[in-house]
């Protein structure tokens, strides 16, 4: 039966699930349970254990009223999806006409719902567990102990309840997806079935997250209005989507309006500046509202972490890809240069951040004001200055710019990675065949026009690559920021994550922190579609 | 693969022949060298202060001197004795003087350790992985290396809490299998399991074997050979550039991490060098920046004498990272 | 809502297993023999603190009747131990005896891990008797006594490096600058003198830092505090604390002050006689003389307590960094108790306090010059500092022994930056963090 066609396809699919069990288990572990146990926690109010249950309470003093519209906007992608996924089914189903199909589908949606009762039961075990160092206090706290109250947790009212529900839930859909098989014996089967298990967990998850959210918002509603306050949720979150979707809408239509005809473009190019316009008042008159309860120092976490990300990327690509350039000209000693431009990289942020704490330190002595005394600029505080390069400058307000110690950091992060940029695109550059510049030369193009024209365009999938990476790591950055901040500058340059940080460890509110947490990768999330997509296009994969 | 080529290709832009005759000074060839030895200063000036500063006094180095008046070896001594860096035991049978026994300990030795458990296991790990994604067919494969690459984006603050949860409970139920070699807290299982599994490292891997030619696997089928065997025997041989890429990453990620070992470990059984350091620089009596300083060279000097030996692979381990992906 | 059910059924067994571990423990008739007992602490290794903790181990773990084991652990400093606590307490595997700040200790005995000192100190089988209690200093001990809600009375930790958070002053560097040749008497007359050594060619002002120690000790010398504990709130929008915002800011425009990143850097610049003027912890006393001698820094300089405003006297800030007895089964925490008893003892009190300067927390012993054995500090100086507590000149405050304490410590830096750079006026600054001390002392407390 084995060396049948249907015997390969089912012994490939389980090697290759066998293949990828190892990796699976240990980033279910340690990648996805993270997250949703973060999403968990952060609808309570938890400090090192769980407290009570808060709603969205978290994500309203984080982001004000804007934590609700987030809300909605996360359940109504969770809409979206699950319709793409079920057009995707229907299509499925009416192009091949294999038999069993109804059946696949029905048991998809029997599967994703006990998915659903396994997550259920999870998080209502999860807490009991957690609360087991508790229940040990004032004893002799052996390992037996504890795994025999790990036992008893599984059978604590709720738990029990709960995981014989899931049992069943597991069980039915065993039984149903065995039968699909057993009966039909299709691979392609097994695609309906997941397909429409992850459809199902999608529409019941999104349900749910709607159902939060509108309770939570009528909670805060009526909660402000015996105050004698009114709070304008729903039209900020009419006002906002409103102003997103339009500003979306104008990109999309000038996207077209450039490719377009001449008559058509003038037409496209008024649309989308109107909607443009419109949009963006919209969201200019209704953020700054939706956010007015928002947590000061997040939001300027969040700032911090831009211009972090835009002082540092540009310049250390720039750079990178310059000294790149220049050893992949005739030179000699080209190993060597390579070699010593690595050396930052790999040496640890704890030895070298000490260097440059001497380096960009206040005193008249630091290396870094001797150099200024040179040319015969004053001495600064470096990495104690609070004050922005605007101020220092003399510049109006909305130039302000980040502050000089956290210009300090960005120097650091961008001394410390220009040598794994350059690398990089030195390998991108060894990939251009050699031909292309020679038929350019003959064509009687100059350095820089051969640069433009051919090096860049040829680049563009490293140049993309190595943007993605930094921009990632820019947001998540923490160590560098961490080692070389000091309290006079106070939060000028804690980034997102270095106040979540601060968060978690001073006051150990993990159920804030986590919502926090929560809101900065839904962030970079977002950041890095939206780079894929913009960027993305732009790249030439000749 | 074209990328052994990375760098060390022989020049193509073929510009040197057009310039004029050789006696004349070549600005614009001085110009790159003048650039370039910029860079090399200032890529290597902080370590060289690093290395100057650890030979002085202490009013020296308050004073940032940029040279020590004489070379105070004893800071290395006194760094040495004040945080377990590395030690060594040598004991000898003092009649014969034959090597009896001998023991490496300390936050260098550890570090060691905890990369080659890392590497070791993550290579375990992610081979099979990335070469299922690769090179066979199975239902939901594209979704489940999405669901694998979002977890890329996740900031590492989420991670903290749950991931301490995580291994708290697992080490408990492993211990109570294995007995107390089986802990996983201030155990090598807390530094290195949760790294095993490296999204990055499976995302790299996959790109490369999906360069390998579909004929090799044509061929391999031929004579009977499965996935299992056509991995181990065909693929694997091919694949010493990436692999040598996620030992590279392994070292420079074990050796910077900080943060996770300081909270899995309570004593310096496997406590690493980056939380050696972080204590003895953070220690709460006036550290002195000279110490802090041999006591930061003592912490370079392996990884930097690892680099200069296998260099070529370093660098070019890293360039394999932005290739085709 | 069947989750609020569930929290509700969590919360009613959480507070069932709370009230079951603070009820009344017995620990008469335990047997305490064959314990070992972990202790965390902070001191770096091969300083003369942790050569001196090692030899008390060694000699209680050799003498000690009930063969009680004491395993020490080095664990970094303060911050690392608070970071470590967070997991120990997430796991459930605690260490018997852990260093830390009241404040630390009270975040962790709210969360139902810290023994209750008293019980044992009163207990009649293992306790110290009270004639033998009197021959204690409670003056000191009494920083970890909680006597506000929700301790109320519980003594959270046994003080243990009890030292001053003084005012140093370089009389040379006084008298060069045309001044007596004494330590400044009011606050206004320190300023002066710093905003004179701020504008000479030779010296610097003040070294000033945004961290809340010092702060807390300037705000005390206006007569302030930062929490007032009978009305049980914290007081930053007090007039003291802004005088003391004041103060800074003003010192720093006009070049009186400068401020400093590097720990200890201030007393560095001290000993190397760049400046007249510095605070920091009475334990830094050694690192300075040494600093001192081999910067070859002949200066004369004095320890004292900090000038005050004007009306006000004399005051100094105690630091009492203590050691918490964790839960554990009660064998384990009499043997832990047993060792702290040990620790309290005369010889050993003479012992530790000679080796490091540290003040003892008993009445009936005296340090002599042939007990004192730490080799960097002058034994005159280690009477000059005592000298400080005990003539009763010096109105001496604490910092709150609140776990909000420890996230309140975290915001002040930020607000101490932002008020000295200019960003924004004082009043404003502190009235936010005030709303949100009190928003932490709220939820936290």
């Amino acid at each position: 039966m084995l060396n049948t066609r249907r015997g390969r396809i089912l012994i490939e699919n389980l090697t290759a699930y066998l293949f990828l069990a190892p990796a699976g288990c240990l980033i279910v572990l340690f990648g996805l349970f993270p997250v949703a146990f973060a999403f968990f926690v952060s609808l309570h109010r938890w400090r090192r254990f769980p407290d009570e249950y808060v709603g969205l309470a978290n994500y309203e003093k984080a982001l004000g009223n804007l934590g609700y519209i987030l809300f909605f906007w996360l359940a109504l992608l969770g809409f979206t999806a699950a319709l793409m996924l079920s057009r995707r089914l229907r299509t499925r189903l009416r192009e091949t006409n294999a038999p069993g199909q109804g059946s696949a589908a029905l048991a998809g949606v029997i599967s994703g719902y006990a998915a659903l009762l396994v997550i259920d039961w999870f998080f209502k075990l999860i807490p009991v567990i957690m609360l087991i160092p508790r229940q040990v206090r004032g004893r002799d706290t052996s390992l037996a102990l504890f795994m025999e109250k790990f036992g008893e947790s599984f059978v604590s009212p709720g738990v029990y309840e709960a995981g014989n529900l899931m049992l069943v839930g597991l069980l039915c859909s065993m039984v149903v997806v065995g039968a699909l098989f057993w009966r039909f014996r299709s691979a392609a089967n097994g695609e309906l079935v997941i397909l429409s298990a992850i459809m199902t967990t999608l529409l019941v998850a999104s349900v749910f997250l709607l159902r939060l959210t509108i309770q939570e918002t009528e909670l805060a509603i009526n909660a402000a209005r015996d105050e004698g306050e009114s709070l304008p949720i729903w039209s900020q979150l009419v006002f906002v989507s409103a102003g997103i979707v339009l500003i979306a809408f104008a990109y999309f239509i000038f996207q077209r309006g450039v490719k377009a005809l001449d008559n058509r473009r003038f037409a496209l190019l008024v649309l989308g500046g109107v909607s443009l316009a419109v949009g963006g008042y919209m969201l200019m008159a209704e953020a700054p509202a939706a956010l007015a309860a928002a947590d000061d120092d997040l939001l300027q976490g969040f700032w911090v972490t831009v211009m972090y990300a835009s002082g540092t990327v540009p310049v250390q690509l720039t750079i990178g890809l310059l000294l790149a350039y220049l050893l992949f000209q005739p030179i000699r000693f080209r190993s060597f240069f390579r070699m010593v431009y690595f050396i930052p990289y790999i040496t640890p942020f704890v030895a070298t951040s000490i260097v440059f704490r001497v380096i960009f330190d206040a005193g008249q002595t630091a290396p870094a004001n001797r150099m200024l005394a040179l040319v015969g600029i004053e001495p600064q505080r470096w990495i104690l200055e609070r004050s922005t390069l605007g101020d220092l400058l003399g510049l109006p307000d909305y130039l302000a710019g980040p502050a000089l110690a956290l210009v300090v950091i960005m120097i650091y992060s961008t001394w410390t990675y220009i040598g794994y940029d350059a690398v990089i695109f030195l390998a991108g550059l060894g990939n251009i065949p050699g031909e292309l510049y020679e038929a350019a030369r003959i064509d009687g193009a100059n350095g820089w026009r051969i640069f433009r024209h051919i090096t860049l365009p040829l680049l563009s999938p490293t140049i993309f690559f190595l943007s993605l990476v930094a921009i990632i790591g820019t947001f998540q950055a923490f160590t560098q920021i961490w080692i070389l901040r000091t309290g006079a500058v106070g939060n000028r340059v804690n980034t997102a994550s270095v106040y979540i940080f601060d968060e978690l460890q001073n006051s150990n509110r993990y159920g804030y922190a986590s919502s926090m947490a929560f809101v900065l990768f839904a962030l970079i999330l977002l950041m890095t579609l939206f780079q894929n997509r913009i960027m993305g296009r732009r790249v030439f994969y000749g | 693969m074209v990328s052994d080529a990375a760098g060390m290709a022989p020049p193509v832009t073929g510009k040197a022949p057009a310039e004029g005759p050789p006696k004349q000074i070549d600005w614009r060839r001085l110009g790159i060298y003048a650039v370039l030895f910029a860079g090399v200063l200032i890529a290597v000036g902080p370590f060289l202060w690093m290395i100057s500063a650890s030979f002085m006094t202490l009013s020296e180095v308050s004073l940032t001197r940029l040279l020590p008046e004489k070379l105070l070896w004893e800071n290395y001594a006194t760094a040495l004795r004040r945080a377990n860096f590395l030690d060594i035991e040598l004991a000898t049978d003092p009649s014969s003087g034959v090597l009896q026994s001998f023991g490496v300990s300390g936050y260098i030795w550890n570090s060691v350790r905890i990369t080659l458990i890392t590497v070791v296991g993550s290579l375990l790990v992610c081979i099979p992985a990335a070469y299922a994604f690769a090179r066979m067919k199975f239902i939901g494969r594209n979704f489940i290396f999405a669901l694998f690459l979002s977890t890329m984006m996740i900031p590492g603050i989420v991670m903290l809490i749950p991931h301490l949860l995580t291994v708290i409970w697992l080490g408990r139920l492993s211990e109570s299998i294995f007995g107390p070699a089986g802990a996983w807290f201030n155990n090598w299982p807390a530094l290195t399991i949760p790294f095993f599994a490296s999204v990055f490292n499976i995302f790299l891997l996959r790109q490369f074997f999906l360069q390998i030619p579909m004929d090799l696997w044509e061929a391999a089928r031929i004579d009977g050979a499965g996935h299992p065997r056509f991995l181990v025997s065909v693929v694997l041989p091919l694949s010493k550039a990436p692999i040598m890429t996620i030992v590279t990453l392994g070292f420079i990620g074990s050796w910077n991490a900080l943060m996770w070992p300081l909270l899995v470990t309570i004593n310096d059984d496997w406590r690493p060098i980056a939380v050696g350091l972080s204590n003895f620089v953070t220690a709460d009596t006036p550290g002195d920046l000279n110490l802090q300083m041999a006591a930061s060279v003592i912490t370079v000097i392996p990884i930097l004498v690892l680099y200069f030996i296998a260099q070529k692979q370093f660098t070019e381990g890293i360039a394999q990272t932005g290739i085709k992906s | 809502m069947r989750k609020l059910a569930l929290i509700a059924i969590l919360l009613l067994l959480l507070g069932l297993s709370l009230a079951q571990a603070q009820g009344d423990i017995d620990y008469e008739g335990i047997d305490p023999s064959g314990q070992t007992v972990v202790y965390w602490h902070q001191y770096s290794d091969d300083s003369s603190q942790a050569n001196t903790m090692t030899a008390l181990i060694e000699d209680f773990n050799a003498n000690n009747e009930y063969g009680i084991t004491v395993e020490a652990h080095h664990q970094g400093h303060y911050g690392t131990i608070e970071d470590l606590m967070n997991t120990a307490i997430l796991s459930g595997e605690l260490p018997n005896l852990v260093a830390g700040y009241a404040n630390a200790v009270a975040g962790w005995a709210n969360e139902g891990v810290v023994v209750d000192i008293n019980l044992l100190l009163n207990s009649p089988a293992w306790g110290i008797p009270a004639e033998e209690q009197a021959n204690l200093n409670f003056n000191l001990l009494d920083v970890n006594q909680l006597d506000f809600a929700p301790f109320y009375g519980m003594r959270v930790a046994w003080a243990n490096q009890n030292s001053l958070n003084v005012f140093y002053t370089n009389l040379d560097i006084v008298e060069a600058l045309g001044f007596e040749r004494r330590v400044p008497e009011t606050l206004a007359e320190f300023e002066e003198i710093a905003c004179a050594a701020g504008a000479s060619e030779d010296y610097q002002g003040y070294p000033l830092d945004t961290g809340t120690s010092h702060f807390e000790s300037f705000v005390a010398a206006h007569g302030g505090a930062i929490f007032d504990s009978e009305a049980g709130e914290y007081i930053f929008e007090s007039d003291e604390v802004a005088a003391t915002m004041e103060m800074f800011t003003r010192m720093l425009e006009n070049g009186c002050a400068y401020l400093f990143a590097e720990r200890y850097q201030n007393t560095g610049d001290f000993s190397i006689g760049i400046t007249p003027f510095a605070a920091g912890s009475s334990a830094g006393i050694p690192f300075i003389t040494w600093d001192a001698a081999a910067a070859e820094m002949t200066d004369e300089w004095v320890a004292t307590s900090f000038p005050g405003a004007e009306g006000v006297g004399r005051t100094i800030q105690l630091f009492v960094p203590s050691q918490a007895i964790l839960t554990a089964s009660p064998e384990a925490e009499v043997a832990t108790w047993l060792f702290v008893k040990h620790l309290a003892g005369s010889e050993a009190q003479l012992a530790w306090s000679g080796a490091t300067g540290y003040f003892s927390i008993r009445n009936d012993i005296e340090v002599t010059e042939a007990d004192f054995t730490e080799p960097r500090m002058p034994f005159a100086r280690f009477i000059e500092v005592l000298g400080i507590l005990q003539d009763g000149m010096a109105s001496v405050y604490a910092s709150p022994g609140l776990p909000s304490y420890s996230a309140v410590r975290g915001l002040l830096p930020n607000t101490i930056a932002e008020v000295v750079n200019g960003d924004v006026a004082v009043a404003d600054a502190l009235a936010e963090l005030n709303a949100d001390a009190s928003e932490l002392h709220e939820e936290l407390d």
